[in-house]
């Protein structure tokens, strides 16, 4: 329907309601990404007196070269977390695919699997870290295996923590993405999938080149939107660590440094340096983007959304 | 007497042993993991029926006496900064309910707007959108708390009016659902002397209905959850998760780890209860991304 049509005169209700329409979500992204963006950028190159300066870089610098530092410790444990969430997308699409496929109890499945999205992550992580607390068996069983003095207490100590916050994100997002990937392999006409049966087509055959290549615009802009959240790639750290004993990762960081300076008049000069930090990270994610999506242009052209 | 006949699973039929047989295997291991998530839930189930000292002592022991009045005592106890579990049940729905509710209208609208009219700029929504999406913008948060505490919207039940965003992946959703809706209906309705908004409100919302109630309710799950946000931007008008998590904090001058774990389970039963009622609601209408061929 178009608003202006030439030579006719303007339908001022029309015009009305797609002010109406638009007026709100256009403020708002003005006000909160567009402003809040561009002041994150002058933040970057800010110093703690307000004077325009490359201290905040030269900081985040001599951190990076800082074995011991919480940045260098972040980018590492980032780095490792995303390896892991990129070596388990296949597997997380199969989970969806064996419940679509309906293996036995897959309606159950189907319940039951979204019970981490819907206990509070705040309830999670607290009964989790009294299930492995020292008196329980999770760190008795631990402590036999290694042949330990005493139950190691595994958020609490560097040799365990991060290993545990890893093994925390892979038991809650063993699932994966059940609703997007459900919605759309059940949008795979179904002849298809039963001329393919008549055929004599296994299981992995029938995955592998028939359903994949048919939801593949789905695959392309998942794995395109993964690698671009790949600064976003963390455990629950903030409830399980706080980022302690080696556990932290950049969007832990950048939540903590919020989150220890909320309600302080004195900021001193964290967010500056935090939106040095984070101008550096959008750099680096944009070449990663940019190179994925080049390597998966063909498919990407082929979204449909 | 005749034998009864013993029917395969529908899941099984048309199968080889050898799929049948990695359907089991399948199923078996989802079902250790889906046990996993129930007993997590169960444990916190016990831990609120037992005393503080048990539940540190003994994690894993039954109860010696089931204090079933936690879960009663929650309703009184459970306190942080003056504030009880009906204020943080209030801030709660107000938060999620309201905040959900008024992005997704908004979206839906924005959405519908830019996808049924053409006008200068209708096309930059969803490019705007794309890039958003692929070239993620990190470290705003120090000058996005700034602009909130600036408007006032830290600490006030204003801030529920940050959700006016149209700018996210749910207008993806909505433009792919107007999309493929014909525009006859809109146009009987014009002929009928119905104007854009007789035709929004009353023709094309209500058949967004499925696609609005799949994402309300997953988006309304995801904010009743969250615990980030509002830990920074509403400390001190704590919802649920907050109230939970600031009543942790403060365990050591209350050794109340009972009423923290019976609290965990009566907040989360209102979440389960909605899930199983609307799954297939929800797993049904959401997808993104289309089918080739």
């Amino acid at each position: 329907m178009e608003v202006f049509r030439k030579g006719k005169p303007i339908n001022k209700r029309r015009v009305l309601f797609v002010i109406c329409c638009c007026i709100l979500p256009i403020i708002n992204w003005l006000i909160f990404y567009v402003f809040a963006n561009v002041s994150s950028f002058v933040m970057a190159f800010t110093d703690k007196d307000g004077a325009l300066s490359f201290e905040n870089f030269v900081r985040f610098w001599e951190e990076l070269n800082n074995p011991v530092s919480d940045i260098r410790i972040a980018f590492r444990n980032t780095f490792l977390t995303f390896g892991i969430i990129v070596v388990t997308f296949p597997l997380k699409v199969l989970v969806s695919y064996f419940i679509y496929k309906k293996v036995p109890l897959a309606g159950v499945y189907r319940i039951l699997f979204f019970l981490p999205s819907i206990i509070f992550s705040v309830a999670l992580a607290m009964i989790f870290q009294k299930m492995i607390s020292v008196n329980g068996f999770i760190a008795q069983w631990v402590q036999d295996w290694l042949n330990l003095s005493q139950p190691p207490e595994l958020l609490a100590d560097s040799r365990f923590a991060n290993t545990v916050v890893i093994l925390h994100m892979l038991w809650l997002t063993f699932p994966g993405d059940l609703i997007i990937w459900g919605g759309t392999f059940t949008r795979i006409p179904n002849d298809v999938l039963e001329s393919a049966q008549i055929d004599g087509v296994n299981w992995w055959k029938e995955f592998t080149m028939i359903t994949v290549p048919m939801v593949w615009p789905t695959v392309a802009l998942q794995m395109v939107l993964m690698f671009c959240g790949i600064f976003g790639a963390s455990g629950a750290v903030f409830l399980l660590t706080k980022g302690m004993y080696g556990t932290m990762t950049i969007s832990a960081w950048m939540y903590l440094q919020l989150y220890n300076l909320t309600g302080s008049p004195h900021t001193s000069n964290a967010y500056n340096y935090m939106s040095a930090v984070g101008l550096i990270i959008t750099v680096i994610a944009i070449g990663i983007s940019l190179g994925i999506r080049k390597w998966t242009d063909k498919a990407f052209e082929e979204v449909e959304f | 007497m005749s034998k009864p006949k013993l029917r395969m699973p529908k899941s099984f039929r048309r199968k080889s042993k050898g799929e049948i047989a990695l359907h089991i295997f399948v199923s078996f291991i989802f079902f250790l993991v889906a046990a996993s998530y129930v007993y997590v839930f169960l444990w916190a189930v016990v831990a609120g029926t037992k005393t503080h000292t048990e539940i540190v002592i003994n994690p894993f022991s039954l109860p010696q006496e089931w204090h079933w009045e936690h879960f009663l005592d929650v309703f009184s106890l459970l306190e942080v900064n003056g504030k009880n579990f009906w204020d943080m049940l209030f801030n709660s729905i107000y938060f999620s309910v309201g905040a959900v509710g008024l992005q997704h209208i908004v979206t839906m609208s924005f959405a519908y707007c830019c996808t049924k009219y053409k006008f200068p700029g209708s096309e930059w929504p969803y490019v705007i959108i794309l890039i958003m999406l692929t070239l993620p913008l990190y470290g705003s948060g120090g000058a996005s708390y700034r602009i909130y505490k600036a408007l006032g919207m830290v600490d006030s039940y204003s801030h529920i009016l940050s959700a006016l965003s149209g700018f996210s992946m749910n207008f993806l959703y909505y433009r792919a659902c107007f999309k493929s809706m014909s525009w006859s209906y809109a146009e009987a309705a014009m002929m009928d002397g119905a104007d854009d908004f007789v035709i929004y409100g009353k023709v094309m919302m209500p058949m967004a209905k499925p696609i609005f109630g799949a994402l309300f309710l997953t988006g309304w799950l995801g904010i009743w959850n969250n615990y980030e946000s509002a830990l920074i931007y509403l400390p001190n008008i704590p919802t649920l998760p907050v109230g939970i998590y600031q009543f942790n904090t403060e365990m050591v001058y209350r050794a109340r780890l009972d009423i923290l774990f019976a609290a965990c389970v009566i907040i989360s039963i209102p979440a389960i209860v909605l899930f199983i009622a609307f799954n297939r609601v929800i797993t049904t209408n959401v997808s993104l991304g289309g089918i080739k061929g």
